[in-house]
């Protein structure tokens, strides 16, 4: 089976991409490139401009924020997440950095493409706007909790 | 000859008139012209007269009626008439005495000889005029070249250079023809006319007279007539030279009609060009053929009048038949002379109009004055003392003025700093003091004398001038930094002795058509100026000058883009060859393997395309061009003995099935198809009627031309990239047989159209970086590039390779404009040959203003130390408009400028304490 079969199917299996037509999405794999990191290299820095996204093939990668001496690590990715998105969709500098943690394989989708598939596609694009309300109603929810928290603190 | 005379000329406006233009230059050639015709008139004459002879004598055999009946041959007398010495015959030469046969014979062959005679008269006096038309031309361009070397440079804001391009060259090429013919014509049909006129004449006065009258009448009605045509030749012409400024400045503005999407305003602006064009040349035919029309007319008019009236006359008995048919046959010689000079006529007015046309924009007052570019050969001294500006007052075309009232005086070694926002008089002040603008009034002398009459010798190689937007030509970096060094021939190139008497001939030519004779394949550069001694050692002061600029590391960079010939570089080559096994070794020790797949023969490279390892070469002609391999009988042949073809086919039907899928329903324009390698988008259409085709057939079924379609797709192809799984380690094998095969059978001629990449041989087709890489950068790691670029660096300077990649990166060329090399490049490659040229006083305006604050506080920190003088050489002044005031502390002094006036001068520190202008300015 060639890889490019094979990377279609990954991006098929992530929800944002799950009702867009195989041949867009083959399309997106044949114009993206199949990139190899290795331990603690950097996908992008925090502050980067933003020129791609990246879907995890195989391997696992940490999501760090913070200054150089004081990172934090937020979240671990692994295979078939997407991530570096949000920040293509506006001029938005990169708001973390992502690191390999061991050999990682990634299909990096250029900004430029992503954007003509969001604009061709309708469905994407609703994906997208579905992706993004579930992301706010999550921070909302954090956001209110943790002030909630708050409250019973200074309380 | 004094050198008042040798410029006289070049000072003069240009003679309005292209004929006496053309009779001050060539007089004594013309008359040599008409002489020659003259004396070749007899030869025309017996041309024209022996064939009649021998028919009427030899032939038809009058004077020949008995069979011993002779005649005399190459019997030369004259008839002397009766009334002078009393008549008789003088005899120059008897003659010989023939008989029939042989006076055919000798008759015949006096004919043949007369004819070589009378070519080769034509074959001279054709030459003859073409030469003297072709100089003409060539004087003619070269001085509206000189023209332009001496215009002042607010001229040009007027006219365009393509404007210009067009008349020198194309406007001015039919003259070369006319000028040949433009006295001899008109005199040898005029002669031929009045010889008819008086024979007529003096056949009948009458009706001689009848003929003048209608002749006259043509020559006052002609140019009535002529009148529209000629104007309409003058609105031709302008037409024309515009269109050619307006597609010069569509090509230089492309950019501005792609980002704005005017082309098709550009395509109505020529075409609404076009049809006026067309009009006007339309309206020209209809007239020019109406004139042609008339003239026919009256020309057969007349004979008709001779036949009516002569006639009436005739039957009238008061005229004598035998003469009226004299008349009319005489009459029947003079059309084709009379339109000769019609057409002649003709085409002087037309020409002289277009002449008038481009003299006009040519000739103009300003023109600087020719004595001040003499050629000198001569070391000019360096300039020491004093710059003196008083009342100095500079407007522009329109009137406005930039600069009022300024005085002021400065040391020519000063080190001043200008300051000013733009539009305030600052850009004026420079261009006033490099002579880029003439004051309006009041005065600048240097040591006492006026600017003005400084000549260039001396303002071109003692001051330099750098502002922001320097043109550069499409040459070597090299050649565009000693570019200003190269101000009279100084080393003659060394000749054999072929090319020796080859240059007197030149030389004599290019006097006889007035042009320089200064060879442009000396040597001009200036070694000594810019404190070198020669060739060998001028790089060392490129290298200093780059230095300055922050270029050199981007010169060393272009040397790895630059692909070098081993024959004019053999060590080098040999040390690349040897950077390569370097650089193999230390891909193993350093972890970098797997960013660089190296080119190895026996095996197949993944990172390379399958037509690159089937070809495992550059191509060196196009014969093994990528898009061409289906197509090569040579490549055809390996794929089809290793079967390879019908794979390679399968993979081309699921290539091009792929694209289609893909591609077929975006747009040619759509960033996807940045990454459709095997194909381009207008493809797209041609590939799915062949799929059509081809469908269901089998390999051996298909057409040629589908098969070498589908043959061109894979060719492409790279795994690690397109990832569609197409190749198997089998077919990676085969390829490996089929190039090992191609390369034993590849005929002998061929054998210099493909080079090989090899191991131990340097690729004369490739980069100096790909000869020393020998491979392949992988795909899919980001920082792979980068890593292989820096570990070359690394590698070359621990060879030592630095002098040679330098002198390397120095031929890298430019290209239109400099449009190969950045903005900030530009610029510094613009300042950096200023610098070349060490002279007295550097005036810069704004001339760095491409690049970041840094970078210029940098570069005109290391100038100021330098014209300080203490670097090893002589110090010099500086006269430096800045970007940012704050720059002008560097300096010692500082002329702040405000709507063209010189509103505070003095130390930056002092200036910056009061509170004045230049301290609000730091603010």
């Amino acid at each position: 089976m060639s890889k490019l079969k094979d990377e279609v199917d990954l991006l098929q299996s992530i929800p944002m991409f799950s009702n867009v037509p195989p041949n867009k999405l083959k399309l997106l794999a044949f114009a993206s490139d199949r990139m190899t990191f290795e331990t603690g290299q950097n996908l992008f820095l925090q502050g980067d401009t933003a020129d791609a996204a990246y879907v995890i093939i195989a391997g696992t990668a940490d999501v760090l924020v913070g200054t150089e001496e004081n990172e934090a690590s937020v979240a671990k990715l692994e295979r078939n997440a997407f991530v570096g998105d949000m920040a293509i969709f506006s001029d938005i500098p990169r708001t973390a950095t992502v690191r390999a943690l061991e050999h990682l394989e990634v299909l990096r989708i250029k900004k430029e493409h992503m954007m003509e598939m969001v604009l061709d596609t309708p469905s994407l694009t609703l994906a997208v706007l579905g992706t993004l309300v579930d992301r706010l109603t999550k921070t909302t929810k954090d956001l209110s909790e943790a002030r909630l928290e708050l409250k019973k603190l200074s309380a | 000859m004094s050198d008042k005379d040798d410029f006289y000329l070049q000072n003069q406006p240009l003679e309005k008139n292209l004929l006496k233009y053309v009779w001050y230059h060539t007089r004594r050639e013309q008359l040599w012209v008409l002489f020659i015709i003259i004396i070749s008139m007899p030869t025309l004459f017996l041309v024209l007269d022996l064939p009649k002879n021998i028919i009427n004598k030899p032939v038809q055999g009058v004077g020949f009626e008995d069979a011993t009946a002779t005649a005399t041959f190459l019997n030369f007398s004259v008839d002397i008439p009766q009334w002078l010495f009393g008549g008789g015959t003088f005899v120059i030469f008897e003659g010989f005495t023939l008989e029939r046969l042989s006076y055919l014979l000798a008759l015949s062959f006096s004919f043949l000889a007369l004819v070589c005679v009378n070519g080769l008269f034509k074959f001279y006096i054709n030459t003859y005029k073409g030469r003297l038309g072709e100089r003409m031309l060539r004087r003619l361009r070269f001085e509206l070249v000189d023209r332009v070397l001496r215009f002042p440079s607010n001229h040009f804001r007027r006219v365009k250079a393509s404007e210009i391009a067009s008349m020198v060259k194309d406007e001015v090429e039919p003259f070369g023809e006319f000028i040949g013919d433009a006295f001899v014509k008109p005199v040898f049909l005029g002669g031929q006319a009045l010889i008819a006129f008086v024979f007529i004449l003096l056949q009948n006065i009458w009706l001689g007279l009848l003929a003048v009258g209608i002749i006259f009448f043509q020559m006052i009605l002609i140019p009535i007539l002529r009148k529209r045509v000629l104007e309409l030749g003058r609105m031709r012409q302008l037409t024309a030279r515009q269109l050619s400024g307006r597609i010069g400045e569509v090509v230089d503005g492309i950019t501005a009609v792609h980002v704005n999407d005017t082309s098709n305003f550009e395509r109505a602006e020529i075409s609404s060009r076009l049809g006026r064009i067309f009009d006007i040349r339309y309206e020209l035919y209809q007239r020019k053929f109406f004139v042609k029309f008339i003239n026919n007319f009256l020309a057969q008019l007349t004979p008709f009048l001779f036949y009516v009236i002569g006639g009436y006359f005739a039957i009238r008995g008061t005229l004598d038949i035998g003469q009226l048919v004299a008349v009319i046959a005489a009459y029947k010689e003079l059309p084709s002379p009379i339109n000769g000079l019609i057409a002649w006529d003709q085409k002087r007015v037309d020409i002289n109009i277009k002449y008038a046309q481009i003299v006009e924009q040519f000739n103009t007052d300003e023109a600087l004055d020719a004595q001040l570019q003499k050629p000198t050969t001569e070391e000019i001294p360096p300039l020491k003392g004093k710059v003196v500006v008083s009342n100095l007052v500079v407007s522009d075309d329109s009137g406005s003025t930039l600069l009022e009232d300024i005085d002021t005086s400065f040391a020519i070694d000063d080190i001043i700093s200008i300051v000013g926002p733009l539009n305030s008089g600052t850009d004026a002040m420079v261009a006033t003091l490099a002579r880029l603008q003439n004051p309006s009034s009041g005065r600048i002398l240097v040591n006492r004398n006026s600017i003005i009459d400084l000549s260039e010798a001396v303002t071109g190689r003692r001051f330099s001038y750098v502002g922001g937007d320097s043109y550069l030509p499409q040459e070597t970096i090299e050649n565009t930094l000693l570019y200003v060094l190269k101000h009279a021939p100084l080393i003659e190139r060394e000749l054999n002795e072929t090319e020796k008497i080859e240059k007197v001939r030149w030389i004599a030519e290019a006097k006889a058509s007035g042009n320089t004779p200064l060879d442009v394949h000396d040597d001009w550069v200036d070694y000594k100026a810019a404190g070198a001694t020669g060739p060998d050692d001028i790089h060392d002061q490129i290298k200093r000058v780059l230095k300055i600029v922050e270029l050199d590391n981007a010169v060393f960079d272009l040397s790895l883009r630059q692909t070098i010939d081993p024959k004019d570089n053999d060590t080098l080559c040999s040390k690349i060859l040897e950077a390569r096994t370097r650089f193999r070794n230390r891909l193993e020790q350093e972890d970098l393997a797997k960013y660089v797949e190296l080119f190895d023969g026996k095996l197949y490279n993944s990172q390379a395309t399958i037509g690159e390892n089937l070809l495992f070469g550059t191509s060196s002609d196009g014969i093994f061009a990528t898009e061409k391999l289906a197509s090569n009988p040579h490549i055809r042949k390996v794929l089809e003995e290793s079967g390879l073809d019908k794979v390679l086919y399968e993979m081309g039907v699921e290539l091009a099935s792929t694209a289609i899928e893909l591609f077929a329903d975006l747009s040619p324009d759509n960033p996807f198809f940045e990454q459709l390698n095997f194909m381009s988008p207008d493809e797209i259409d041609d590939y799915q009627p062949i799929m059509t085709r081809v469908n269901g057939l089998e390999f051996d079924d298909v057409k040629e031309e589908d098969k070498e379609m589908l043959l061109r797709l894979p060719f492409n192809y790279i795994e690690p990239r397109n990832r569609l799984g197409l190749l198997s380690e089998e077919n990676k094998n085969s390829i490996l047989t089929a190039r090992h095969q191609f390369q034993q059978e590849l005929p002998e001629h061929l054998k210099d159209a493909i080079s090989f990449y090899r191991k131990d041989t340097y690729n004369t087709m490739a980069t100096i970086q790909d000869n020393i890489l020998l491979g392949r950068v992988a795909y899919g790691y980001s920082e792979a590039a980068d890593k292989v670029q820096q570990e070359i660096l690394q590698l070359v300077h621990e060879m030592n390779l630095q002098e040679d990649m330098f002198k390397v990166g120095l031929k890298f060329n430019i290209g239109t404009a400099g449009k190969r090399l950045s903005e900030v490049q530009r610029q510094k490659l613009a300042f950096a040959r200023v610098l070349l040229k060490r002279s007295d006083m550097l005036i810069v305006n704004r001339a760095l203003n491409a690049m970041d604050s840094r970078t210029q506080e940098r570069i005109i920190n290391r100038v100021v130390q330098l014209a300080r003088g203490n670097g090893d050489d002589k110090p010099f002044g500086l006269l430096w408009v800045l970007m940012a005031p704050s720059y002008a502390k560097m300096f010692d002094r500082v002329l702040v400028f405000d709507r063209g006036k010189l509103i505070e001068d003095g130390i930056p520190e002092t200036l910056a304490k009061n509170e004045g202008v230049y301290a609000s300015l730091l603010v």
